[in-house]
């Protein structure tokens, strides 16, 4: 059964610059099998942190991307219609504790909270999922392990976890990395030369104060690497930033006529 | 009458507009000021004396820019938009923002002479641009746009060598045959790199003034003006030299504020609740308020004047009642409402048991089956509480635009439509008023509770209201959203009529309301609470997204028709 995880498998280890001790605290806490949660803000580098993990620890990675649509039977499967009648279908969550991966659940709170209580068998020291509708009860894989990351910094409305989901989980937070280490990230994922990434790096530490001014969040590092790979590509430093940074943030005129500040601040006019 | 109003409206637009326009960029230099904001580490000056407010921006008649502590006063461009005046506004903030970031503040003057200071100044001003520029190397191109001098049609004045200098000094490219700007030049460059070395710039600058004066060069301090025009009039490095100078000083917008503001924070707001507004039952509830310039809420700022939620006394018991009857925490009631389910449905979560059968059934007869066997579950839609909080303040007196009735008969005209429309329907409705005089005195004005009917009483209430007053929406807000506390619906939606942005006679500054407003609304939906505003304005577009944001609110110009807007939005907001 083994052959339906290889899918997952992460090939090649993704670049991940380690910003304070996550890489040693999220081991130290796979090695015990303990579901985690991380959180930080839009594109700092939570999906990514996963994926360099699964591949350091060897293990196949199962993402689920929740929505508010997300329901349990989303998660942990479905009866299908087949030819010759009904046919059981593994979700997500079932395949990962079935055979040993690391599932991975992306913007925990936009899913419905009633909906994640079906994780908490498998959450605490039974590490058990039953399948009611089928009538198993699946004993997770000793790989098993729950990951499951939000945003806390902008509250969708009325989405948390519950309490009782909340403490099954340790946490790790994450942020976005200081001015020399996003440029050097930049620098690396974006292929471009290290001046163009701090300045860029620059811009998005000064758009990241606005945050309460009329943003919601600042520039993220994704966004740099995005401008990155289109400067890369020859587009102008000014056209990049726009398309890739300023015009995606935000909607608000003003504000965004200040970043454009930022952004000849560093580039010139 | 007609005609009278349409020669009225255009000049009243006209300066409108440029008000408008002059907010919006206060706004756009706030925000940027923002992203410069000073860290601890990258200043001269004890952390002590680095206060962690945020700068403010205005912008002023000025012929040059001015800076305090903590505050730059931009001189207003002679252009008013357009992206010529929009740059110089950019470089005159970020060079102020340069000054306070590396300048001293403050120095005495001591025995220098009016020249010997504005050399020295000029100095300090390429000095601090050189440091900015360190981590920011775009400003060189947007600080180039504004140095102009050249030596070709320089006059030997103090006006046009000092302008020269300051050109040489930004400009490597420059080249001017002048040997005081050469020599400038060369000294500044050779302790380029000590950037920290006061002493030193002090000698340069003495040095070239001491030059200036062997060359005979004429200097009026009276008549000299900074040039480029993006630079600050220099007042921020120097102290003042004597009493009456300090006085003006102080008097800058910024400083009054804070002084007043503190003052009105030391007296304690219990000593003035004793002069409510005339009308009895009247019951005082605080709100604090949030001070955007100094990113502080201050507690117990604004009042709002409320009678209790019923008239009759007999009510107060029946709400005491339904208080504990909440705080036993009751489930919400979807949880003993069972799910709808859809049976015969072409996808679903689960299979549809008789529906399987027919198909099996059908299948084997091998007669043709549309396959539609899975049954969706489905939760009925939630039950709601709407509370329409109607603006009651003076303006709403006025016409609306482009018609011949006034923003409060649109407001009565649609409450009135939605209110009885909702009447009979298991969504609950309140009505709900107010206006301010002064954060002392926010009104609070209930036409329609919860729990009561829409009867004739409460529509004569309705139709009674006048307009009075002004705006202080982010009290009112608080208050409207203590409304729903009692509320056992599952969603609850409060929803705004304004007619313009929020205004108050104790405020003079604009965007505080706005700030304040928005601080007010973003609180609403951690308590549950959907917010939505509509605003009869047509030049309300500027305020009403930054204080609700842009997916709740809706503009509407003239007498549209607001409760066919309402019940679309009531209808699809949950």
């Amino acid at each position: 059964m083994q052959d339906i995880l290889t899918q997952y498998r992460i090939g090649t280890e993704p670049y991940y610059r380690p910003i304070d001790r996550e890489i040693e605290l999220f081991a130290a806490a796979y090695s015990r099998r303990l579901p985690m949660i991380l959180k930080g803000p839009t594109g700092c580098g939570k999906t990514r942190f996963v994926e360099y993990m699964a591949s350091r620890l060897n293990k196949p990675l199962v993402t689920v991307a929740c929505n508010e649509d997300t329901t349990a039977s989303d998660l942990t499967g479905r009866f299908l219609l087949n030819a010759e009648g009904t046919e059981w279908h593994d979700g997500p969550l079932t395949v990962a504790a079935r055979h040993g991966a690391i599932c991975y659940l992306d913007e925990v709170v936009e899913a419905r909270s009633d909906a994640l209580v079906v994780i908490h068998p498998l959450t605490d020291d039974r590490r058990v999922l039953p399948l009611d509708k089928r009538g198993e009860l699946i004993h997770a894989h000793p790989d098993f392990q729950l990951v499951v990351s939000y945003n806390p910094g902008y509250q969708a409305f009325g989405k948390d976890l519950k309490p009782s989901t909340r403490q099954r989980f340790g946490a790790i937070e994450f942020h976005y990395p200081d001015e020399a280490t996003e440029a050097d990230i930049v620098a690396h994922e974006g292929a471009v030369d290290h001046a163009i990434a701090i300045k860029l790096a620059r811009i998005a530490a000064q758009s990241r104060k606005l945050r309460g001014r009329g943003l919601a969040e600042g520039i993220s590092t994704r966004m740099l690497v995005h401008a990155c790979a289109l400067i890369c590509g020859g587009i102008d430093a000014h056209a990049a930033c726009a398309l890739a940074m300023t015009r995606p943030l935000t909607d608000d005129e003003e504000v965004r006529t200040a970043l454009d500040g930022f952004v000849r601040a560093q580039f010139g006019t | 009458m007609p005609t009278e109003r349409a020669s009225d409206t255009p000049s009243a637009a006209g300066q409108s507009d440029e008000a408008a326009s002059l907010a919006s960029t206060t706004r756009i230099l706030e925000c940027y000021a923002a992203g410069f904001e000073l860290r601890f580490a990258d200043s001269l000056d004890a952390p002590a004396e680095r206060t962690a407010l945020p700068i403010r921006v205005s912008i002023d008649t000025n012929a040059r820019t001015s800076i305090t502590a903590g505050a730059i006063r931009v001189a207003q461009a002679p252009v008013c938009d357009g992206p010529a005046a929009a740059r110089l506004y950019e470089a005159s903030v970020a060079h102020a923002l340069a000054h306070l970031r590396y300048s001293r503040r403050a120095l005495p003057i001591g025995s220098r002479g009016a020249l010997r200071v504005a050399v020295t100044s000029l100095i300090e001003d390429a000095r601090v641009e050189r440091l900015l520029m360190r981590g920011y190397p775009g400003l060189r191109g947007l600080w180039g746009m504004f140095h102009a001098a050249s030596w070709e049609h320089g006059a030997l004045t103090f006006a046009s060598l000092a302008a020269r200098l300051a050109r040489a000094l930004h400009d490597p490219g420059y080249d001017d045959p002048n040997h005081w700007v050469r020599k400038g030049r060369e000294l500044f460059e050779e302790i380029a790199q000590r950037a920290d070395d006061i002493a030193a710039w002090e000698e340069i600058a003495d040095i070239l003034a001491v030059d200036l004066a062997q060359m005979r060069v004429r200097f009026d301090a009276s008549s000299y003006c900074v040039e480029p025009p993006y630079r600050d009039d220099n007042t921020y490095l120097w102290a003042a030299e004597s009493e009456p100078e300090q006085a003006r000083m102080e008097k800058a917008p910024g400083a009054l504020d804070q002084a007043t503001a503190q003052q009105d924070m030391a007296d304690s707001p219990d000593e003035r609740d004793d002069s409510p507004p005339p009308g009895a039952m009247l019951r005082a509830h605080r709100y604090p308020e949030w001070h955007a310039r100094v990113g502080l809420i201050f507690d117990d700022w604004t009042c709002v004047y409320d009678r209790e939620s019923a008239t009759e006394p007999a009510r107060s018991g029946d709400s005491e009642m339904r208080k504990n009857a909440a705080s036993r925490r009751e489930p919400p009631r979807w949880w003993y409402r069972p799910a709808k389910r859809l049976r015969g449905r072409f996808e679903g979560d689960e299979l549809d048991l008789g529906a399987i059968i027919d198909h099996g059934v059908a299948r084997r007869m091998r007669v043709p089956d549309d396959g539609h066997v899975f049954l969706q579950k489905r939760r009925a839609r939630p039950s709601m509480s709407v509370l329409l909080l109607l603006d009651f303040s003076a303006s709403t007196d006025e016409l609306a635009d482009a018609s011949d009735t006034t923003v409060l008969d649109i407001e009565k005209e649609a409450a009135a439509a939605i209110a009885t429309a909702l009447d009979s329907t298991d969504t609950r409705i309140a009505l709900h008023g107010f206006a301010s005089n002064g954060r002392h005195d926010v009104r609070y004005l209930r036409i329609k509770d919860f729990d009561e009917p829409f009867g004739n009483a409460q529509r004569q209430r309705l139709q009674a209201q006048q307009g009075a007053f002004s705006t202080r929406m982010g009290a009112a807000l608080r208050h409207a959203a203590t409304q729903f506390d009692d509320e056992e619906t599952e969603a609850s939606l409060l929803v705004l009529v304004t007619d313009g942005e929020p205004s108050d006679v104790d405020v003079h500054d604009s965007s505080h309301l706005i700030e304040d407003a928005r601080h007010a609304v973003s609180g609403l939906p951690a308590r549950g609470i959907l917010p939505f505003c509509f605003a009869l304005d047509s030049g309300a577009d500027r305020y009403v997204r930054t204080i609700f944001g842009s997916d709740r609110c809706m503009v509407l110009s003239g007498a549209a028709n607001l409760a066919s807007h309402l019940s679309k939005v009531i209808g699809s907001l949950i």
